[in-house]
């Protein structure tokens, strides 16, 4: 009988009722998403590497390191040659190693050089091996595997060309024109930085360095035109142009031998190695002694460790933003406590009847918690449903553009936690309201 | 006739605050199942009476007891229950909660008495309904879309619709008009006897006396209207006016 009471009472005050609703409905709204995009934000900042035990590259700062080498962001400076790898793989506890090349960049899109063991052993999220979906790994040194997302908004497919821009960033004057790579392989999407990446093998990122540089040029050059030959339709185009030459996807698959998947040089520059040691034991004292060698200026990097540092850094942020929607919220009961207390004038003579109709004064006390924790609730209702509409529309952008990989599940328990915060900074924010009530209905007299 | 008194006051004083007592009330008695007239003009301290007969105020000094019941020693809430389930109330105006249904008004008289009041005869409502040339569709009507007259009516029944053994009516007529008034009382009276219960009626309008077992003026029991801030105790006024209840 009270709820009715109270919802009638509610229906009775509609507008300023919906109002309060209105304005709970944003901030509330407001507070869960600062929340969810920070869980999942963490989520899918943790998740980017995964059974790497050590990332080593030349020495600089351990955050720095990770942020180029899992992140593709920042700039090492400063390279290490690719024989370190053989150096670091003579350690008895090492299982594998993966060498990482990067600094050129595909119309926007990261450029990582490295070698078949990347697929093999690089892992991200819980220990999920990467896995490609379409074609194959490298073959020969003209060949490019495409994360799902480069893939996508490249529009590529298998068999498509590309040419490698020197530097990182979308705009780029300088092209390594005279070495096109070929689309044998697209990754399963994986949430991380992967998916937004063009893997080519160290041997055609050399390649490609090379023919501008090196001696070598003619050799390549005189190889890439015989290749336009073979595939005259490929190369006089722009890149989107071949997706109906859906018989090459089976034909063509073959790697071309004018491009084998050589030996690479010693010398050749690298960015960073990912390192898996059977022991893991051993990762400390391995890491002590990369730190400390003397010969060649090396940093070693537990990636989770690091990872905790950066986002520590970013918590920072992280609470403020929480804080900051926690304290919106708190305004929002608090302008609902002053609605509930401005109707109180009008009450007066609602609240003598039910007084002498034998309502306790405590009663009077709950059905002002009710009306409030009614208006919160349908506030919480409709928030929950808007966030996940917006959620769901915004979920491709988040993804392409900030690489926020988003769930549409908001019920996790610290949102559940979050909305109960809420109800209970409701109920306290109304006390003021439903005390004076009582004080009323104690006071009241029969006039 | 051995029967408990309906109200029984004694020796009772009343202040909101120390400095200007309000009541002092040396005895009042209504016996039960009486017709009682309280003449009491407005300021006359006949608000803080009723509050003090309902339960909702308690005396600084003396006894209350209502139908045997010596509310002023209960707890709070069990004065607020036993109001609920024993005492019908009809103020001059603002009886119904606008926004409710008749019927929803009615219903939640009967919530706050429950389970003792739970109502065992489902004709009663259609009884009183007739009584007070109320029709059925009226409960499906909002309160606020009520003349004043038929709030009036739904404000009586829903006063008796847990058979209170006590009903007390202040100034129910003020804002009818004369034809409306004699309706009125006339129902009041029926649905009294229908009921059996004790009815306590307080108004300044002499006019509305004929009828009761007792009329009673305020002033009469009021120690402090009568003798201004007297604290004199002695010379107590009849408190009790006795008629012969056959007489009407």
């Amino acid at each position: 009988m009270l709820f009715k009471v109270a919802l009638e009472s509610l229906k009775n005050r509609r507008s300023s009722v919906l109002l309060t609703i209105f304005a709970l409905t944003i901030s509330i709204s407001l507070l869960l998403t600062v929340e969810h995009i920070r869980q999942q934000a963490k989520v899918s900042f943790t998740r980017t590497v995964s059974g790497v035990d050590l990332i080593v590259g030349p020495r600089t700062g351990s955050l720095n390191l990770l942020l180029f080498s899992v992140y593709h962001k920042g700039s090492v400076g400063s390279s290490m040659e690719y024989s370190t790898r053989a150096l670091l793989s003579q350690n008895k506890n090492v299982e594998w190693t993966i060498p990482v090349s990067l600094g050129d960049t595909h119309r926007g899109f990261t450029v990582l050089g490295t070698t078949n063991d990347f697929f093999q052993h690089f892992k991200y999220g819980l220990n999920q091996p990467l896995q490609i979906v379409q074609g194959r790994a490298f073959a020969a040194s003209n060949e490019a595997v495409l994360g799902a997302t480069a893939a996508k908004k490249l529009g590529y497919r298998l068999l498509d060309g590309l040419v490698l821009s020197h530097g990182l960033g979308s705009v780029s004057f300088k092209q390594h024109t005279d070495f096109p790579f070929k689309v044998v392989g697209i990754l399963a999407a994986t949430g991380t930085p992967v998916d937004e990446t063009v893997h080519i093998p160290l041997q055609g990122l050399a390649a490609a360095h090379g023919v501008k540089n090196h001696t070598q040029k003619s050799s390549f050059t005189k190889n890439i035109h015989a290749d336009k030959h073979d595939h005259d339709d490929e190369h006089g185009h722009g890149h989107g142009e071949y997706h109906s030459s859906a018989e090459h996807q089976f034909s063509s698959i073959a790697p071309n031998p004018k491009y084998p998947l050589s030996q690479i040089s010693a010398t050749e520059p690298i960015s960073a190695i990912h390192v898996g040691l059977t022991n893991p034991v051993a990762v400390l004292s391995l890491q002590q002694k990369i730190n400390q060698n003397q010969e060649i200026p090396l940093s070693a990097i537990l990636p989770g460790i690091v990872l905790n540092e950066l986002w520590q850094l970013v918590s920072f942020i992280e609470h403020l933003l929480l804080g900051i929607a926690w304290l919106i919220v708190v305004s929002s009961c608090i302008g609902l406590a002053t609605m509930l207390l401005a109707s109180m004038r009008e009450r007066t003579k609602e609240i003598a009847i039910l007084r002498t109709l034998g309502a306790a004064p405590t009663r009077i006390f709950f059905l002002l918690q009710i009306e409030a924790l009614g208006i919160v609730l349908t506030a919480i209702l409709i928030s929950l449903m808007s966030v996940t509409g917006m959620l769901f529309l915004l979920q491709n952008w988040l993804a392409s553009t900030l690489g926020l990989y988003l769930t549409l599940n908001l019920f996790t328990l610290s949102t559940s936690l979050i909305l109960l915060g809420i109800l209970a900074v409701t109920c306290i924010c109304t006390l003021i309201p439903a005390i004076r009530g009582y004080q009323d209905a104690l006071t009241n007299r029969l006039q | 006739m051995d029967k408990l008194a309906a109200i029984h006051i004694q020796d009772c004083h009343f202040a909101y605050t120390p400095e200007s007592p309000i009541l002092h009330i040396p005895s009042f008695i209504v016996e039960a199942g009486t017709t009682v007239f309280l003449r009491g003009p407005s300021g006359s301290g006949k608000s803080t009476l009723l509050q003090l007969c309902t339960g909702m105020l308690i005396p600084q000094q003396g006894q209350i007891s209502i139908l045997g019941q010596t509310i002023s020693t209960l707890s709070a809430s069990a004065r607020d229950r036993f109001r609920a389930i024993h005492i019908g109330v009809v103020l001059q105006q603002f009886n119904l909660i606008d926004y409710l249904s008749v019927q929803d008004n009615i219903k939640l008289a009967q919530h706050f008495a429950k389970p003792e009041a739970l109502d065992k005869h489902p004709d009663y409502l259609d009884e009183l309904l007739k009584a007070l040339h109320l029709s059925q569709n009226i409960l499906q009507q909002k309160a606020n879309a009520l003349s004043v007259g038929q709030q009036q009516r739904v404000a009586i029944l829903r006063a008796l619709i847990n058979r209170p053994k006590l009903l007390i009516v202040d100034e129910p007529t003020s804002a009818l008009d004369e034809a409306a008034k004699t309706g009125f009382m006339e129902m009041l009276f029926r649905l009294q006897h229908l009921t059996d219960c004790t009815l306590l009626f307080v108004s300044h309008d002499m006019r509305l006396t004929q009828g009761f077992d007792q009329v009673i003026d305020l002033a009469d029991i009021n120690h402090i209207a009568t003798s201004s801030m007297s604290t004199a105790h002695t010379g107590i006024t009849t408190a009790k006016i006795k008629t012969a209840k056959g007489a009407q």
